[in-house]
């Protein structure tokens, strides 16, 4: 069972996005910040993680440079996800396999998304 | 009363166009209604009726928050215009308590919908001040919600009052994750300028604190921020009333 890691610092999406994820079988941990998502990370094992780029004080992007500068938590796909995607932003680069807009987001787009980034991710290792 | 100057403290703030900051402010309630919506119509998932009944809840209270920025948006963009309502914005001497104690008897089923319990502190003698009375309740409603938002879940948002010579400063201080001071200085700036996206404080423009500035310049007063031990701490600074000391 994949285990993937929700960073939403809106109490009421996360849970939608939890319940959506969960009802997919996935094993869904979720944290309000950069920090205590840095804490998960440290703590259990992640497959993936799903993004919201404008967090409490240390946004999206700064976790991203932090996942991105890890040898380990590097290899984790990132799907980015925001009601506001910067368009200049070099994703790639940042770990960011796929984007989500969170304006036209359907609990559908959110579990094919995922499981298209995990399949992705266990063909390439 | 510090002067308004001592509450903007940077000037060179690139403006955006306000109807691109209000409809990103805009975008973020409706985004939480869209999902709470998809929610409840989701067939691969039916809820519980206690599941149904709160996801209602979440988005009846989305949709007064969505309100009350549009209606707190059209009086601010007429007091940025109007000479005539600046002026028409009669002062009168209001007790904080009572101001306050209105606001969070409206705010309360929000706060709760997010875990969060309202304090109001109150003092011996009561705080008086000239302030209008819709004013300064949208002011309230506005510290409130931006306390809400940012305490996430089970935290207690406290308001005290105290006075400081001729000002009587109101704070609202929650138990949230506290501002760091690389972004404080940022918000401050945000105050008392037109509001940007993505600054402020998360997921914001900082729009409504920007309207309760503007509104608390409007009567005279400031509003400002600070840290404190465990989250952040906003506070608006009005004038003491003195009539009253004679009763």
């Amino acid at each position: 069972m994949s285990a993937v890691l929700l960073v939403e610092d809106d109490i009421w999406l996360a849970e939608c996005y939890r319940t959506w994820l969960e009802q997919a079988g996935y094993v869904v941990y979720w944290e309000q910040t950069a920090q205590t998502a840095l804490n998960r990370l440290d703590s259990d094992s992640i497959d993936l993680i799903l993004l919201d780029l404008f967090l409490s004080f240390a946004n999206g992007l700064q976790l991203l440079h932090f996942l991105a500068t890890d040898a380990q938590w590097g290899k984790i796909p990132v799907i980015a996800c925001s009601s506001a995607l910067p368009g200049a932003v070099p994703w790639r680069a940042y770990g960011v396999v796929a984007t989500l807009d969170k304006t036209t987001l359907t609990p559908r787009q959110l579990k094919v998304t995922v499981q298209e980034v995990l399949q992705r991710a266990k063909l390439s290792h | 009363m510090k002067g308004k100057s001592q509450y903007h403290t940077q000037t060179s703030v690139p403006q955006l166009d306000p109807l691109v900051v209000a409809a990103h402010e805009l975008k973020a309630p409706l985004v939480v209604a869209r999902h709470l919506t998809q929610a409840l119509r989701d067939p691969d998932l039916p809820l519980s009726p206690q599941e149904q009944h709160q996801h209602l809840d979440r988005l009846y209270f989305t949709c007064e928050r969505m309100m009350r920025l549009v209606q707190q948006l059209t009086l601010s963009y007429r007091l940025e215009s109007d000479t005539q309502l600046q002026l028409a914005f009669g002062l009168e001497p209001l007790s904080i308590t009572e101001v306050c104690t209105q606001a969070l008897h409206e705010m309360s089923p929000y706060a709760r919908a997010y875990k969060q319990n309202l304090q109001l502190r109150s003092t011996k003698r009561p705080h008086i001040v000239l302030a209008n009375r819709l004013i300064l309740h949208d002011i309230v409603v506005n510290l409130v919600d931006n306390a809400i938002k940012h305490s996430g879940t089970k935290g207690d948002i406290i308001l005290d009052s105290r006075c400081l010579g001729d000002t009587i400063r109101l704070r609202v201080t929650d138990s949230g994750a506290g501002i760091l001071p690389t972004e404080m200085k940022r918000l401050k700036q945000n105050l008392s300028h037109q509001p940007q996206p993505f600054s402020g404080r998360p997921g914001t423009s900082g729009l409504g604190l920007y309207i309760a500035s503007q509104f608390a310049a409007a009567m005279g007063g400031g509003l400002g921020v600070g840290r404190h031990m465990h989250g952040a701490r906003f506070f608006v600074d009005l004038l003491r009333s003195k009539q009253l000391n004679l009763l």
